[in-house]
């Protein structure tokens, strides 16, 4: 069984979390609507695969992605692990997921401890996890990541280390246990152009030699093509559409992507690129209700859109919840469906 | 023509910043000359430690306290800026003539001001405005750059990180500066607004022959907003010319190589071009070639000397500069080089 489940699977995913309120409103049992961060996200990573989520800053994608690690307790939805449900898990169930998810931070300048050696930070989840031979983990693991040689960085700290030397040391220390799926960051937003493009390849090497699977988020489009055979676009909590890169950039169907791609610098000055028409920035995902939830950015806006759109298969693996990507009349009855089934 | 198209609105000669510190003297800029012309977008490239925020930090008058102008001078429409005292600078040059959008807003808004007071108190000095006059059209910018306008008299730590790095160019355009400096204004945006701003910016060189300083290590963004461009490393000049030169007739290694390891998104399976090492710390005496010890074409001469300007000539009305000495072998080198590799990728495929 376990062989042909998926390594992840979200079914209706959801984080909210609670507004903090004032005293005067606990008094009066005022409530406030939650903050609907992640709201209903579905979808499969499957053995070797590797997914990318983008969208803006607060469209929820780094908290789902903290939700996939356990750092919050989703709140709705279902998430499964190698087809076992995680809401089921007890302790030894969590040790054994976060030894096999692992994650790689945004930000290689805080997220390595400056007080520990590259040696005992590789050390740490090895010992955690009392996995045997820690010496000969640890040298492979950093000629992976092509910190060569390894002698020379073990016992740097990370004061001492370059950006980019710094970001292969936290790939190598997501890679030293040895796991199925990372869980990525942006780990290269941070760093100068001549860097980002080898720790870009060195991602893409590792999904293609190591039997790793990544699901990987980021604000910029166009780095993620590098890594990433699917891309998936998050707009307030949800999923608004999901194609193979290629075809994302260079046929969006949902308005905010054909936003998100178009707005992209190109490295070219005879380049004539046509600017996105969409201006302002995103609500707060608080009591956004009804209705699709781009409706009042998108310059395609019509009266059904305060109704909310179905996530539809538009095209083969081409998946879109949009008004303009399908035929009403004959997806009414398989909307119904989908409710019964939920 | 007339006297003012002659004379540049900003004119850099010669310029060398040192910084001291304990270790001894670094030298973050040196030599770098360049003109920014009325209505002209000049573009400063580079990655982190190349000494492009330096420079601007120079231009405003605002250097670290261990920093100093070593040598060379800056002029603005014909002003010794570079000798002006602090005075002189706020009453005559900022905010109303020259006008900086910092990269880092959480430092650049004075917490105890709300936003709309810190730009009433501006106009009070360096405009005519009236403060409803002033009010008014810092609403039209707020506007602008989609914050509500109703939002103008909150305090910044009412906004996000977002909104305040939108608030401060808010505060930089609204009195209408005739030089914007432009410092990574958008790295803490998100792609839609950062097109929304650019596209803003490139209008107001149309509209009221406005210039500009774009400092980013992004070239994408030079190369779309600005007419002219330096590339930087490590506190020298490696290329200097228009924005088409620069892209399509690249001499020195350093700019062939940036800008192909810059992602294209017509292009997702492009081969990124990945440079080695990272740039030298200007410590001591720094009569060499920065890029050396990165250079694939580097030889003996790189070391012994730093290289002066050459201007290459690509074709009858076209030239641009470089500092290097190799700059013709190395664009020969590297095209014949990318051919080979292009044709070995046609023979391996099977199709054709």
């Amino acid at each position: 069984m376990s062989s042909k489940s998926p390594l992840l699977e979200l079914r209706g995913l959801e984080k909210h979390f609670e507004q903090r309120r004032s005293f005067k409103e606990i008094a009066l049992r005022k409530n406030k609507p939650p903050v609907q961060a992640v709201d209903g996200v579905s979808f499969e990573l499957n053995e070797n695969e590797s997914k990318a989520i983008i969208g803006e800053s607060g469209c929820g994608k780094s908290t789902l992605l903290k939700t996939l690690m356990g750092l919050h307790d989703y709140t709705g939805g279902r998430l499964f692990y190698k087809g076992r449900d995680t809401g089921g898990f007890v302790d030894s169930d969590w040790k054994e997921f976060r030894r096999n998810v692992q994650m790689i931070f945004q930000d290689p300048f805080n997220s390595l401890d400056p007080k520990k050696t590259v040696r005992s930070t590789l050390k740490q989840p090895l010992n955690v996890h009392k996995m045997d031979n820690k010496t000969d983990r640890i040298h492979d693991v950093l000629q992976e990541v092509e910190l060569n040689p390894p002698e020379k960085y073990l016992d740097r700290f990370p004061g001492q280390l370059s950006g980019g030397e710094r970001q292969r040391v936290s790939i190598a220390r997501a890679l030293v246990l040895d796991p199925d799926v990372i869980l990525a960051d942006e780990p290269v937003s941070m760093l100068d152009v001549s860097t980002q493009a080898a720790i870009l390849k060195k991602l893409k090497n590792l999904i293609e030699t190591k039997d790793i699977s990544m699901l990987y988020i980021s604000h910029d489009v166009s780095t993620v093509s590098y890594v990433a055979d699917i891309i998936k676009v998050m707009y307030l909590g949800r999923i608004v559409e999901s194609a193979p890169t290629e075809t994302l950039l260079s046929e969006p169907k949902h308005p905010y992507s054909q936003a998100l791609v178009s707005s992209i610098p190109v490295p070219d000055p005879t380049h004539e690129r046509e600017h996105p028409k969409v201006k302002g920035s995103p609500r707060d995902p608080i009591g956004i209700g009804e209705g699709c939830r781009f409706r009042d950015r998108c310059p395609e806006e019509m009266d059904i859109c305060s109704k909310t759109p179905q996530y539809v298969e538009a095209e083969e693996d081409h998946e879109v919840a949009c008004h303009l990507c399908y035929d009403h009349e004959s997806q009414t009855d398989s909307q119904s469906e989908t409710e019964v089934e939920l | 023509m007339s006297e003012s198209t002659t004379e540049p609105l900003l004119d850099v000669r010669d310029l060398t910043i040192e910084y001291e510190t304990e270790r001894g003297t670094i030298t973050a800029v040196s030599d770098v000359s360049f003109t920014v012309d009325k209505a002209e977008y000049f573009g400063l490239a580079g990655e982190s430690g190349s000494g492009k925020s330096t420079i601007i930090k120079s231009i405003m008058g605002g250097l670290d306290s261990n920093g100093q102008v070593a040598s060379g001078e800056i002029y603005y429409k014909g002003q010794p800026i570079h000798e002006m005292s602090e005075k002189e600078l706020n009453d005559k040059i900022r905010w109303n003539e020259i006008s900086w959008i910092p990269q880092s807003s959480m430092n650049s808004l004075d917490p105890l001001k709300r936003v709309s007071k810190q730009a009433t108190d501006i106009a009070a000095r360096n405009s005519d405005y009236s403060e409803a006059e002033a009010l008014e059209k810092f609403k039209e910018m707020f506007e602008l750059v989609g914050i509500q306008e109703s939002r103008i008299h909150d305090y910044p730590h009412q906004f996000s990180g977002g909104m305040q790095q939108r608030a401060i160019i808010a505060l930089a355009l609204f009195l209408e500066p005739e030089l914007i400096i432009a410092d990574e204004p958008t790295t803490a945006l998100d792609v839609l607004m950062q097109d929304q701003i650019f596209q803003y910016l490139i209008s107001l060189r149309e509209e009221s022959d406005t210039s500009a300083i774009v400092v980013t290590h992004d070239i994408s963004i030079i190369f779309e907003s600005c007419d002219s461009m330096a590339l930087m490393h490590a506190g020298q000049m490696a290329e200097i010319g228009t924005v088409e030169e620069v892209h399509q007739n690249p001499r020195h290694p350093y700019a062939l190589l940036f800008q192909n390891a810059f992602p294209d998104i017509r292009y997702p399976n492009q081969e990124l071009e990945i440079i080695e090492g990272h740039p030298p710390e200007m410590l001591g005496d720094t009569n060499f070639c920065s890029f050396v010890d990165r250079c694939p074409w580097a030889t003996e001469e790189c070391r012994k000397e730093a290289p002066s300007k050459t201007t290459i000539k690509t074709d009858e009305q076209q030239s641009h500069e470089i500092h290097c000495f190799h700059g013709d072998t190395v664009y020969k080198e590297y095209q014949a080089e990318k051919q080979d590799t292009e044709s070995v990728e046609i023979e391996d495929s099977p199709n054709i």
